[in-house]
């Protein structure tokens, strides 16, 4: 399936580093509504799909996103409520919410990109897929795809992590990348090998979906820039292992 | 290019446990909906398409330990796969080695063990079984299918709301096209569950009543659970018999509204159209549509004058929601399944809980059971909040 495929920018947003979102999601309505993982998923995301010049955004055609957990605060939100309130008169906010495909729903609905939009919600291996996803896309000749992973950690998913002995610092945030079927001017990072070799018994239960993507956006981040013929990382991750190379 | 072929099917919904009992209530035309859940433990009573078989039955059907502790989407999923994998004949090399995915589609994976655990948990947060919150992560849903049936090739899971068993097919699909694998063992699975009710009934879009898709009088849905699955195979790689191929796909974002669609039909008609183009078809080709057909007044509304808008009004329509209830991620896996037995059969059913056209929309859903009909091609669709729509085409072979 090897069309020539690159990564043209990449972004990260973690607890720390988050960006004002005022001056990213003007909407205030919108902005209101959103849970803190949905505020990084998309201000990661409309960063990632700024255009070169930055003062437009670029409309992609398939927007991936992927999450081991989700919308954990507002799932925990209408869940104590629904108990406090006995099942009666609540309301709805928190619900719509907490839908897996609520970031990659609301970059839709900011922008207005009507195209694909999908999302993988397998655990640790959830972004391995869609990074798949997205290159099945560009190979059917959708040039430009938004691919991001998010996980949140919320204080009684901490707890619940630690208690199964999982837990492990970093794993929240969202990190984004623009995959296309040609280069940026500058920047860009070609895929130059792709080994797809699935395998349902690599998934550790409870990981998040985040690890995977940023070991791409470290990769991404040392070779952008840097065309010397033995820049070259390969990346193997559970289901899928990449050769990148800088441009 | 080779055909995507339906080999294998399997169904648990509120019509039964197999795919002939479905297909008997079908034809007679017998709606699974019950007046209120008779197993999940809500205060809300209200109409639901529940599968009437305890955890503990599921489990015994799959030939568990009764006492396990799994999460209802799990149980129903793997049910239906395990009658899908079977029907299509898949042996083990495939299933243990070969080239092959599992794709489940969901939208709350193992919420009915969550919010479970959470009653205890919220009170004291050293205390629930760990078992019931292991399960909240949707992949362990379809790592317990892959498991159960002794499936070692690539498994993931997806979520987009009500159109995520369409999405699980359509990835499925694409991914023996792109020549990644062969076969792919792909559906949908959802449980009820309380947190879903509340959702939905703090929408204020459930109906007191048995739902009545595409009515004048239709005021909302009733839920519903279960699980679909289709084993689909690279022509010339199946053991048996097929049931149709699956011809065309397309997955787009209406971007109008977290929750509602555009009364003028836009996301549908865009959906309808790109699997149309997707498939090579007009719409003169389509000889059935399966709407996605909640009995909402906006869905309807919003996905008749679509089919109005793409098809003009002469194509023969349905729903199956008041058969089984709205089943949420598992929609679409259900109903393909449905629509793989009309064009093997070459049979259409009446689309229950209709009796008033409504003027607004201008069209008449199917009625009564209709044998020997000379069906080509079947367009089926699932809409999901989010603005997720998936419209997917299954043809006669």
């Amino acid at each position: 399936m090897m069309k020539p495929v690159y990564i043209n920018a990449a972004n990260a947003v973690f607890p720390g580093t988050e960006v004002c979102y005022k001056d990213v999601i003007r909407d205030a309505n919108m902005r209101r509504r959103m849970s803190r993982i949905v505020k990084m998923g998309v201000a990661s995301a409309l960063e990632c799909l700024r255009s070169p010049e930055g003062d437009d955004y670029i409309v992609p055609d398939a927007i991936i996103t992927a999450s081991a957990l989700g919308c954990l605060a507002d799932t925990e939100k209408f869940l104590s409520e629904m108990i406090a309130r006995d099942e009666n008169m609540l309301n709805p906010t928190a619900f719509i919410q907490s839908t897996y495909n609520t970031v990659g729903a609301q970059i839709a609905l900011i922008n207005r990109i009507r195209s694909y939009n999908m999302v993988y919600v397998h655990g640790g291996c959830s972004f391995d897929a869609a990074l798949t996803d997205a290159l099945m896309c560009v190979s059917e000749g959708r040039s430009k795809v938004l691919l991001e992973a998010f996980d949140e950690i919320t204080p009684s998913s901490r707890t619940l992590l630690e208690r199964l002995g999982c837990f492990s610092e970093g794993s929240e945030g969202a990190v984004s990348f623009l995959v296309s079927d040609s280069p940026a001017q500058s920047g860009a990072v070609e895929i130059c090998d792709v080994l797809f070799h699935g395998n349902a018994s690599v998934r550790k239960p409870m990981n998040l979906s985040i690890d995977s993507a940023i070991s791409l956006y470290d990769a991404v981040l040392s070779l952008a820039g840097n065309s010397s013929a033995d820049a070259r990382i390969v990346l193997e991750l559970p289901v899928i292992t990449l050769t990148l190379k800088g441009i | 290019m080779d055909r995507i072929l339906v080999t294998g099917l399997g169904v648990i919904s509120a019509l039964g446990d197999s795919v002939a009992g479905s297909l008997e209530m079908l034809r007679a035309g017998k709606s699974g909906i019950s007046d209120a859940p008779a197993l999940l433990g809500t205060s809300l009573k209200v109409p639901v398409g529940e599968v009437r078989m305890t955890n503990a039955e599921l489990l015994g059907y799959l030939g568990l330990d009764v006492e396990s502790v799994v999460s209802r989407t799990a149980l129903l999923a793997a049910s239906a796969a395990v009658q899908a994998v079977n029907d299509a004949g898949l042996d083990r090399e495939l299933l243990s080695g070969g080239r092959a995915g599992l794709i489940l589609g969901t939208s709350v994976g193992g919420m009915d063990l969550t919010e479970h655990f959470y009653r205890e948990f919220s009170e004291d947060s050293c205390s629930g079984d760990l078992k019931e919150i292991g399960m909240h992560d949707c992949g362990a849903s379809a790592e317990f299918v892959a498991r159960h049936i002794g499936f070692k090739g690539f498994a993931t899971t997806v979520s987009t709301a009500c159109s995520s068993a369409g999405n699980a097919i359509m990835t499925g699909a694409r991914m023996i096209r792109a020549g990644l694998i062969d076969a792919a063992i792909v559906g949908g699975s959802d449980a009820l569950s309380c947190f879903t009710m509340n959702g939905f009934n703090s929408l204020r879009i459930l109906s007191s009543r048995p739902c009545r898709p595409f009515d004048a009088d239709r005021d909302g849905l009733n839920l519903g659970e279960g699980a679909g699955f289709l084993v689909l195979q690279r022509e010339g790689t199946q053991r048996g018999d097929s049931y149709c191929s699956i011809s065309g796909w397309a997955n787009t974002n209406e971007a109008f509204h977290q929750t509602a669609s555009s009364a003028s039909g836009d996301g549908a008609s865009l959906s309808m159209g790109e699997a149309l183009r997707n498939a090579g078809l007009s719409p003169d080709d389509i000889d059935y549509i399966n709407a996605h057909g909640t009995a909402t007044p906006g869905n309807d509304l919003a996905e008749g004058t679509a089919v109005r808008r793409v098809f003009g009004g002469g194509t023969p329509f349905g729903s199956f929601k008041a058969y089984t209830g709205h089943t949420l991620g598992a929609s679409e896996g259900i109903e393909a399944v449905f629509c793989a037995l009309s064009l093997k059969y070459g049979e259409l059913w009446s689309s229950a809980g209709f009796a008033v056209e409504d003027p607004e929309i201008g069209l008449r859903p199917l009625c009564g059971y209709h044998r020997n009909v000379a069906l080509r091609h079947i367009l089926s669709n699932s809409f999901g909040f989010g603005g997720n729509d998936t419209t997917l085409i299954f043809s006669a072979i």
